[in-house]
Parts: C-alpha cells; structure tokens; sequence
C-alpha cells in the first residue's frame, strides 16, 4: 500500500482525498475534478464530492442511488454502513451488472460531511476486481480529506 | 356369475359413500397441484439455465425439461418461496401465474377404486379356483383386465402423489426482456446519480 493520494479542487481550496490503494492503481495526478485511479486489468476507481442539497441522510441519498441502478439492470450483492475516520456517515454496496455479455462488478459508497456528499464508485470485469475487492472496500472505508488553501 | 355382479354393485355403492367422505378428508388435508408459471427477462439463457439447474438440484428438485427458451422444474412444494427468490435475484419477472388444483376427490375416488379392483381380482381367483375348465378362459380373460386396471390405478395415484410432493414450475425465458427492461431505465431527479454506473465510469477516463 503506497497510500495514494487524490487531489481535488473545489471553489479555490483543494480537497485532499486520502483513497490508500493498492500499488497496483495507478492515479491520474493531472485530474482536477475528480480523484481517478486505474489498475493495468482496468479496474477503475472514481471519487468526486457533490453538494448535500437538499440535505439529507446517508440512507436518503443511497436509496435514490439504489433505485437508479436497480432500474438500469443492476442486482444487489451486498451493502454495508459504515463509519469513516472523520465520523462521515457511510454506506458502500456491490452490485452486479451485465455489460457487452459480460459480468461486472460495480462498487458504490458515500460518505456524508455535513454540506458535502463523498462519491466513490469502483468497477470493472467481475474477474479482474475481486483480487482487489477487499483491499478497495477498505480503503473506501478508511476514506478521508484534508482542506488545504 | 351374478354373485360377482352383485359384489360389483354394493362396492361402486361403498366406493360412492366413501368418495364423498373422502371429499371432506380431502378439502381439510388441502390435497393440492401447485403450478406456476413464470414469464422472465434473463441477461444469458446458458447461463441462467445451469444457475437455475444448480439451484433445483440443491433444493431437492429436478429439471424435467429444458430449451433455449423454456424450464420445466419439480422442486419440493416447501421450497417455492426460495425458488421464487432465487430467480427474482438472477432475472426480471415480468409476468407470473400461481394455479393449485384440488386433487383430494381424484385421490379418494382412485384409492377406493384401487381397493375394489383389489377385492375384486381376489374373488375372482377364488371363482377360479372352483370353476369348471368352460369359465376359466374367460376368468382368466377378466382377471387379466382387472390386473392392467389395477397397475394404472396405481400409477395415477403416485402421479397424484408425487404431483402434490413437487410443484411443478414453467420458466419461459426472453432475453430481450431485459433489454426492453433497461430501457425504460428511471431516470433520477439528480444529475450526479445519473452519472453513477459502470458505463459511466468506463466512459469517465
């Protein structure tokens, strides 16, 4: 674990997202909207943060990300809340997707700060990602950021 | 010979007595077919039929037939909520048909048959044993009707049997479904949650 870090700027401060990733993501440094990291089988991992407008919970926002994905074709594996280092509010679930015939396993978590929601999705062929599943949930759930002006 | 058809009648007159107490046995005891019939979207037709086989297998049941666009299954009557779980999780249920039929009349009805074919062979060997050689032949001719009348009897009520044991499940399946299905994808109030998915994130970098 090299501790790979995110960076991503927002309204003239940047956000500090700390993702640990295996050594095997390699990051894009230049990305400036959104923390994305990529192994060489093509697992990918996007983290970006939206508005908590109109504010709600954890379970509010998962909900309407559930019925989003469900209604396009993904099935439930798992779900799991959780609580990050900072005390952000978490849920991350796995879901199954089939796209171009074959499966895919779609990762998704939020973290809740108050006026901020942390997205982190995860994904690629079933196969290429469970050697990584483990050590990306964890990573997920040790997610935390760091304002730096 | 009128002793026989005298017996004939006083036991369809029991069997008739006895088929309509049978009947009330039959609706407490719910003698009852299940079959259901499911109409799915599946994402691989291979690969939902061996999951689908699988599945059966572990509950007790067994495929009877299957094609590229059908499944019969008899799977143990107390395992149709899993089944029905199961194919929920691995497929779009677009449409389903629940039929129970009350069989409890035709099992009383074959059973009491049964009995008085049973009684009825009986007698017969006995009018044989005591006949003259002119009646055998045609004895025997009756016995033989009466042996093949028995064995079918026999067979419908482990048909009946076994039909109340397994449920029987019909899976039509259509891939295309699922297409159909994704296409009417519920588009989410908030753009950021339209932009969540695996085709997103491919697309993303």
């Amino acid at each position: 674990m090299t501790g790979l870090l995110g960076i991503l700027f927002t309204f003239g401060c940047a956000t500090e997202y700390k993702l640990n990733l295996p050594d095997s993501f390699a990051v894009y440094n230049r990305e400036k909207k959104a923390y994305r990291a990529i192994t060489a089988g093509g697992v990918k991992v996007r983290s970006f943060q939206v508005k908590n407008d109109p504010k709600g919970s954890v379970e509010m926002w998962f909900s309407a990300i559930d019925i989003h994905l469900k209604s396009g074709g993904y099935q439930e594996v798992s779900s799991e809340d959780f609580t990050s280092p900072q005390n952000f509010d978490g849920r991350i679930a796995e879901y199954r997707y089939l796209y171009n015939g074959k499966d895919y396993t779609y990762l998704i978590a939020i973290l809740i700060d108050q006026d901020k929601i942390y997205v982190i999705e995860s994904g690629g062929l079933q196969k290429r990602v469970s050697p990584y599943k483990k050590e990306i949930i964890s990573s997920i759930k040790d997610f935390s950021t760091g304002n730096t002006h | 010979m009128m002793n026989n058809i005298m017996k004939k009648v006083i036991i369809t007159v029991f069997a008739a007595i006895f088929s309509f107490a049978g009947f009330c046995g039959a609706a407490k005891n719910e003698m009852e077919i299940l079959r259901s019939v499911y109409h799915v979207g599946v994402y691989n037709t291979v690969n939902f039929t061996n999951e689908t086989k699988v599945f059966t297998r572990e509950q007790g049941g067994y495929v009877q037939y299957y094609s590229d666009d059908r499944i019969i299954i008899r799977l143990p009557v107390k395992h149709l909520t899993s089944f029905r779980n199961f194919i929920a999780n691995k497929a779009y249920i677009n449409d389903e048909q629940q039929v129970r039929e009350n069989v409890g009349l035709k099992i009383i009805n074959t059973k009491v048959t049964l009995q008085a074919k049973e009684k009825l062979l009986k007698d017969l060997f006995k009018v044989m044993g005591s006949s003259g050689f002119s009646h055998t032949v045609e004895i025997e001719k009756e016995i033989s009707k009466v042996i093949i009348e028995i064995e079918k009897l026999k067979g419908r009520l482990r048909y009946l049997k076994d039909r109340m044991k397994n449920a029987e499940i019909t899976l039509y399946l259509n891939e295309q479904a699922v297409q159909k299905s994704r296409d009417r994808v519920f588009s989410s109030e908030w753009g950021w949650i339209r932009e969540l998915g695996v085709e997103q994130l491919i697309n993303s970098f």
